[in-house]
Order: C-alpha cells, then structure tokens, then sequence
C-alpha cells in the first residue's frame, strides 16, 4: 500500500514534468540533492523580494525581522532532532559541519596518544578532515572494518574503540542502504570513553532523529538532501562540549569584542555558541527557509516517508537482485535497508549504465560516491546507485529496474 | 579542425579508474561518430542506445545522444591524444 499521495506531492515539484530529450525525468538520485517543492521555492523568493537584511548587524526594521526567521529557524532545526536551539549550529553543509569539529574540537582535544575511528562506509567528507587535523596533531586514525553482509562489524568495533577518543560513522550508508544500530553503537562507544560524530544526511530526509534517544554528541546533516535550499548544514553540539572547544573560523558573528594592547597586538573575546561558530555572513535566507521543508516532511509524516522509500528501493531491489550478472550491494534484509540501491552489471561499467539508464530518462548516480574505502573494501572501483524519496512511484522504481534487465538481456 | 569543434566538453568520473564522459557536439556528433566506430574492436552493439567497443585497450562507449564514455585514460592529456586519435585528427 503506498503510504504517500504521489500523485498529489508531485504537484508540488514542477521540475519533474521536464521533458529532455523527449523523455519525461525520472529523478532517481535522491541521496545526492533532493528536489525542492514549490513552497520552499516561493518561500525563498519571497524572502528575497520582502524581508531580505543581513542579521544580527542593523538595528533596523528588515534587520529585525531576518534576525528573527533566523532564529525562528534555530528552533524549528532543534525541534525537529530533539536538541536545544543553542545546541544547533548553522553551517554552509554537512562536510563543514565535520570540518569544524576536527578543528574546533580536534585541535584542542587530540594528540599523539590518541585516536579516531572511523568505519569503512564513512563518507569522504568524514573521513579526510580528521585525516587533515592528524597530520597537524598526530593522532592515530584508523578504519572499522564492514561485514560481508554490509554492516558495520560490532566485534572490530570492540576490538578498536579501546583508547579512542572519537568515532564517526554513518547512520544509514549512502552506498550500502545499510540502517546502522546507532543507539547500540554509540553506547559502545561511550562504555569505552569515546565520543561519537553522527553522520545523519541520508537518515534525517526520512527517518525521526531524537538526539537524546539517539544519545549522540555530534551530529551533522544536510538540508538540500531533503527539500531545503542549497548552502545550509546542520551542526548539533551536545551542549557541554562546547566548553572542550575552540574557535574555528574568525570574523562576523563570532565576535564579541576586538581591541588591542600597548603595541597595537588584536585581542579578541569570541561570542558564546552557537553564534561563535557562524563567522561572516552565513546563508541567512536559505537558512530562514529551511522549516519550510522541514514542515512539509512533518505534515507526510517522517514514519510514512521511510515507509515509502523503503518500498521503492524494494521493489527495484527485488527485481535487479534476482538477475544474473547484477550485483547488488548491502544488507538483504529489507528493514536493514533505507531507501538506495547501489548495484554493477557484468559487462558495463557503472557510468555505461548511468548513461543507458538517462537515455531513457532515469536519472541515477555512478561513481564511487565520496566512499573510495567503501567502494575498495568491495572490490569495486564505482557502482551506480539509484535513490528514492517522497514524489518517486512505484511505477518509476519498476520501470528502472527493468531497464537495468534490459540491459543485462541486451 | 579542432577538438573543441567536436567536443564540447568532458568530465572525469569519480572512482579509482580513470574515466571520462565526453558531450560532443551534436552536429558534429554526427560526422565523427562513423570515424569511431570503425576503429572499435571487439564492437558490440547494446539495446539500440549505446555501441561499446575497444581501442588500444581503452572502452569506448558511443551513445546515440552524442554522449562518449572512455575509460583508462590516465590523464586528460592522454584523453584528448586518445580522442585525436579516434577522430581521425
């Protein structure tokens, strides 16, 4: 049974009645950028065209009110995870968002004796700024290794967590569709000492994150990847860390008060967090827009769109695993699987197939996905992978799937 | 003639093997895609959209919307030398 009205969510999506070369889209790489609704789209538009200021700066009336929807928009992000407002930390993405704690946390809480972990399903982006800070400090950073099955395997994780200092890892895998136990993992971490950055950007487009369920001291997501504008990561800081932690970039906002001494040196206080970490202007507008999305996923309801995706990514799942010459990669049990399906064909390359698939209008991703470990753990230098969210059909899914038979039978 | 003349532009795939997308242009697309395709080896044809095939050990993928994916260039200098090639410079 389908758990969302397709039909009347598509309206909202002008874009997917584009035609390209006599083929309506079908957009199916969701886990890269999602599509934007026509009232995040407005919404935007309209703060450019009535309410447009720089925050936090004048005193004036349209100051005031930008101010305002900015924090507005702090509540909002806080509600939506269960966090406090001064818990949440605007940023320009998610990989930002890492890149501030490997220096605002990692510069003055790491050293030679310690270490990071990260898991072989990571993302680049949490993986190489921990890479970039070691060789400043020179910890130890080393992976966690993957099940054959595609998950993260518990008994190296055990093996490893002794003496490390922070570990990051996916919610769900944006390669293997895997949904990580992150309540079990992250209290093994934290039985061990150690810290945990939670890469929430393909779990928060559809699944209920709860901070303190969750019991995680970092998380970071992105809103372009589920509905919201370009330009604007989330950053959650548990709030007691912030007392662990530094500054990151400096001007604007982070500022309380700059002066200088005898000798003309500048000495600096910074303003308390969050506002000590949004240095310079940020994406005030598209930030100020972001609950737009975020009431529109809350209005579908966060249960029934993973119950939707996971069904699209089913039924497609079903029928290419079944083919010869397709393999498909992650768990294979359905309620361990979100909403993806990464997958190679015998013969072709996952480009050659990206490209066979737009020929007839399905838009998917090839390539190794910003998880170059992952992808060398498999064996494999890239994979196409196709990604599902609210406005996608069942029909869309099976049609997909069947040209990938099409393609293994040509 | 120039390879810019045919080519309008390439994009090199994220992964370990080095692999491009070329767009050419469609006029020309249409002139130089006989040039490749009779120095292909090993030529396959694949559902009426693409012909796969092999030069000096790298794949070449001609799809007819004017799009090529060449894979084992080791550079983009060695692509664009690669594609002189293919299109009979």
């Amino acid at each position: 049974m389908c758990a969302l009205d397709t039909a009347s969510i598509r309206d909202d999506f002008p874009i997917l009645k584009r035609v390209i070369d006599g083929r309506r889209i079908i957009y199916l790489d969701n886990a890269a950028t999602t599509q934007k609704p026509i009232q995040v789209v407005d919404a935007l538009s309209n703060f450019y065209l009535s309410r447009n200021a720089n925050i936090h700066r004048g005193v004036h009336s349209l100051g005031e009110e930008a101010s305002q929807a900015y924090e507005i928009a702090r509540e909002k992000v806080a509600r939506f995870i269960n966090a406090k407002p001064e818990e949440i930390i605007f940023v320009k993405n998610a990989t930002e968002g890492v890149n501030l704690i490997a220096y605002a946390w990692g510069l003055y809480n790491l050293d030679r004796n310690d270490k990071v972990l990260y898991t072989l399903m990571d993302h680049h982006a949490t993986i190489v700024p921990f890479h970039i800070v070691r060789g400043l400090k020179g910890f130890e950073h080393i992976g966690v290794e993957i099940t054959d099955e595609g998950y993260i395997d518990i008994d190296d994780l055990l093996e490893k967590i002794r003496g490390a200092k922070l570990l990051t890892f996916p919610h769900v895998s944006n390669v293997l569709s895997t949904v990580n136990d992150a309540e079990e993992i992250i209290s093994i971490a934290h039985e061990h000492g150690s810290l945990v950055l939670l890469d929430a950007t393909q779990s928060a487009p559809h699944m209920k994150i709860d901070v303190h369920k969750l019991d995680t001291d970092f998380l970071v997501f992105s809103a372009h990847k589920m509905l919201g504008p370009t330009g604007v990561g989330i950053l959650y800081v548990r709030r007691d860390l912030y007392d662990d932690m530094g500054p990151f970039e400096g001007g604007g906002d982070m500022i309380r008060r700059v002066y200088y001494d005898d000798s003309y040196r500048p000495l600096v206080e910074y303003n308390s967090p969050p506002s000590k970490y949004e240095a310079g202007t940020t994406s005030f507008a598209e930030i100020s827009v972001f609950p737009v999305a975020l009431d529109y996923l809350s209005r579908l309801g966060l249960e029934n769109i993973h119950r939707h995706v996971n069904e699209l990514m089913w039924r497609f799942y079903s029928i290419i695993s079944k083919l010869e010459g397709v393999e498909v990669y992650g768990p294979s049990n359905r309620w361990d699987r979100a909403g993806l399906v990464s997958f190679n064909v015998k013969g072709f390359n996952a480009h050659e197939v990206a490209m066979y698939m737009n020929s007839f209008g399905v838009h998917i991703r090839s390539g190794h996905h910003c998880t170059a470990p992952l992808h060398r753990r498999l064996g494999i230098d890239a994979s196409a992978r196709a990604s599902f969210y609210i406005y996608n059909t069942f029909e869309e899914a099976e049609y997909a799937a069947h040209l990938i038979e099409g393609l293994v039978g040509a | 003639m120039n390879i810019e003349d045919i080519v309008e532009s390439l994009e090199r795939h994220c992964g370990d093997t080095e692999s491009y997308s070329v767009y050419m242009r469609r006029e020309a697309f249409e002139k130089w895609r006989g040039n490749i395709l009779e120095k292909l080896s090993s030529r396959r044809e694949v559902g009426g959209i693409f012909v796969k095939g092999v030069y000096k050990g790298y794949e070449v993928s001609i799809f007819n919307n004017g799009r090529v994916v060449i894979s084992g260039a080791k550079s983009e200098e060695d692509l664009i030398r690669l594609l002189e090639e293919l299109l009979s410079f």
